[in-house]
């Protein structure tokens, strides 16, 4: 991983087209600035990992999967649960 | 009980599916079932994020509260965690990103967290030894 130092209000390039500045830095967060074209996607990373398990989670799950699931979760400590 | 929800920004990966069904059936509780209305079989796993760790501690954005239109009042929220659960692999919950519901609006959302708190593949059931 290339690891780089830089300052509020300065700002490094990725390529040609795309920008990064730095805007504020806080105690905890650095406050950035995006400057990419309209079809480079620019995402947070957690979105993608979201997104990456949504896709596995929605895969067809036979009736007898979810039985077993079900049997196992039964077979742990009961929880106090309706939240319907 | 089957409830319809509106998730107004979809979910990551499937950002046009903006209706779905969530569907508690006394036979398979405690899970539940989120069915998207406009594409048929898409369909999630869930569980209640208090059934996995009842010390689970929402992370929920001010942007997030304003899409569901919660006012800061979280007697109305109900959170759950997606659930994968495959056939060669041991079932996970999604503890990163858990669907936010507000019962009080009907819009829900699933709130991705920024920290690295909570894993996107925490183990469902824990192994336990198989004899001591």
């Amino acid at each position: 991983m290339l690891v780089i130092r830089r300052r509020a209000g300065e700002a490094l390039l990725i390529g040609d087209d795309v920008e990064i500045e730095i805007l504020e830095m806080g105690s905890s967060q650095v406050k950035l600035g995006i400057r990419a074209p309209k079809d480079v996607l620019v995402l947070r990373k957690e979105i993608q990992i979201a997104g990456e398990q949504n896709r596995e989670a929605s895969k067809q799950k036979s009736g007898a999967a979810v039985d077993s699931l079900l049997e196992s979760l039964k077979k742990r400590e009961p929880s106090p649960i309706s939240p319907l | 009980m089957t409830i319809n929800l509106e998730f107004p920004h979809g979910l990551p990966a499937f950002e046009t599916e903006k209706r779905f069904r969530l569907t508690q059936s006394l036979e398979r509780s405690p899970l539940l079932f989120l069915e998207s209305e406009t594409t048929p079989g898409l369909s999630f796993l869930l569980l209640p994020l208090a059934a996995i760790d009842p010390g689970y501690r929402l992370a929920l954005s001010a942007e997030d509260r304003e899409l569901i239109r919660n006012d800061g009042n979280d007697a109305n929220l109900v959170c759950l965690a997606v659930l994968t659960a495959g056939e060669d692999s041991p079932p996970t919950a999604n503890l990163l990103a858990p669907v936010v519901i507000n019962l009080a609006s009907g819009r829900a959302v699933q709130a991705v967290r920024s920290d690295r708190a909570y894993s996107h593949k925490h183990p469902l059931l824990t192994q336990q030894a198989p004899c001591s």
